[in-house]
């Protein structure tokens, strides 16, 4: 199954990026006035921005266009970057920051911090490759309150520790395990409840 | 504080604990059948988030135009000495409008000569009056970043009105200094003073009244910026003199005015320091100005 395997191999390759965080060096290349640097930041980095960035919004033309904000205001900031966090907590944190920005100039677009996530569900074809219990969790996924939901992607998806994660939303690392905890119950409430359908 | 196996699972599962802490978890689980389980489902969790939001679900757009056109290479230190030096030399078309280069020149001359009209202890009078309050002049002249229609091309170049206010400065200060030098020299020569005291007499003056005038006209504006800097100076020489010369036997001028004509009196070192003072807030001021324009358009 293509998520087990991506969920084993960045278990074992957790040593190598944790004690040297590879974008850092491309941070500093950019405070420096290296532009092929920001590009390939933008191209290492980018998919994970703009997916998060998606999936908060529900507009891919806003999700992108806010994802050339990020890249502008990294440029500017690299300088004052101080490599405390890794690039990518720092880009998400950027993301979000700018994503609210967004939302707050332009009521009509949906903002999915607290609401329901539109369905970015995989086209038909990654889906029939799924089996019956994927497609019931991922169900049961996109009906998670966006805060949940959004904890699990920045765990499970962006790989960001839990103080990263709290530090990205802007909340407790108390929060974050409690929102945890809390979409796990969730799901096996919804999962259940899919069960009883079946029977 | 340690934490709990149950809060560390998640984590586990993504990947994200430290070595000491996924070791001791390891142990933990390989005795522990409940947090295996619970290990399972955040796995299987973990197996439909990576599933759900894949990351290769959206191609990533190109890097935007607008983007590109922004990442000019951060500049040398030598590259920003040249270009300031390049923006203070563009000023001379501002500056030497309508003959002030000539004006400034004749004012100048007139008040070197002037001094030779002074008995010989006081020759340096002329100098030490008339050259800062010219400087404090040509400063509010050139501070009206509001009232300036000049300075409405600023808006549709690069250049802040800050920097542009301290490149015209800079040069009209150095117009200044060059003829006030040359005038000093002149007078020296003529009446065997020593060339440091007579361009002392009026260079740190005119360095502390000029920044004084710059950071008042950023705080307020040009007009009650001349104001304060000229009622200043005016007090200042007003206290030193203020004990009558009329009557024989009284202090001349030249004692009375002693601390600023001598360039190693404490008064004269003090005009140095407020004047560094007074540029480094000025700087500051514009600075922060910068920033927060720079800020606001970018809406952080």
């Amino acid at each position: 199954m293509m998520g087990y395997n991506i969920l084993m191999e960045r278990r074992s390759d957790l040593i190598s990026w944790r004690t040297d965080d590879p974008d850092l060096s491309l941070v500093r290349a950019i405070a420096r006035g290296d532009a092929r640097a920001l590009e390939e930041l933008y191209n290492h980095q980018g998919p994970g921005i703009l997916a998060y960035l998606f999936n908060r919004l529900g507009d891919r033309e806003l999700a992108e266009e806010i994802l050339q904000d990020v890249m502008l205001a990294v440029w500017q900031g690299a300088g004052r970057f101080r490599g405390k966090s890794r690039v990518r907590t720092w880009m998400l944190s950027i993301a979000r920051y700018k994503a609210i920005n967004a939302w707050q100039r332009s009521a009509p677009v949906a903002m999915h911090f607290d609401e329901e996530l539109p369905d970015p569900a995989p086209g038909p074809s990654n889906l029939a490759t799924q089996g019956d219990a994927l497609k019931e969790l991922s169900a049961a996924l996109l009906q998670l309150p966006d805060h949940q939901r959004e904890t699990l992607e920045l765990v499970f998806n962006h790989q960001l520790s839990c103080k990263e994660a709290a530090k990205v939303m802007g909340v407790s690392p108390g929060t974050v395990k409690s929102r945890l905890h809390r979409a796990k119950a969730s799901l096996r409430k919804l999962l259940g409840s899919q069960e009883d359908n079946h029977a | 504080m340690r934490e709990h196996p149950l809060d560390q699972i998640p984590f586990y599962a993504a990947g994200m604990l430290s070595d000491g802490s996924r070791a001791a978890l390891e142990q933990h689980l390989s005795v522990c059948p409940a947090c295996r389980s619970e290990l399972a489902n955040w796995e299987h969790i973990a197996v439909g988030m990576i599933s759900l939001t894949s990351e290769q679900t959206l191609p990533l757009p190109p890097l935007s135009p607008i983007v590109r056109t922004s990442l000019r290479p951060h500049p040398t230190a030598v590259q920003v000495l040249r270009f300031a030096a390049h923006l203070i030399w563009m000023q001379r078309m501002v500056i030497f409008r309508s003959g002030i280069f000539p004006a400034l020149a004749l004012v100048i001359l007139m008040v070197s000569l002037s001094g030779l009209l002074f008995p010989q202890g006081e020759v340096l009078f002329p100098l030490l009056a008339l050259i800062p309050i010219l400087g404090v002049l040509i400063t509010a002249m050139l501070s009206g970043a509001q009232s300036d229609p000049a300075y409405e091309l600023v808006a549709t170049t690069p250049t802040r009105p800050g920097a542009l206010i301290y490149a015209r400065l800079s040069l009209a200060l150095a117009t200044i200094i060059c003829m006030a030098s040359a005038g000093s020299f002149f007078l020296s020569a003529i009446t065997l003073q020593p060339l440091l005291r007579t361009i002392s007499v009026w260079l740190f003056p005119l360095l502390l009244l000029t920044s004084l005038t710059t950071v008042l006209s950023q705080l307020w504006s040009p007009l009650p910026a001349t104001a304060i800097a000229l009622g200043g100076w005016w007090g200042t020489m007003f206290l030193l003199t203020r004990r009558s010369t009329l009557y024989p036997g009284d202090p001349s001028l030249g004692d009375l005015l002693a601390p600023l004509l001598d360039p190693s009196s404490q008064l004269v070192i003090l005009e140095l320091i407020l004047a560094l003072v007074f540029w480094a807030a000025g700087w500051i001021l514009f600075s922060y100005s910068s920033y927060r324009s720079v800020y606001q358009e970018n809406g952080q």
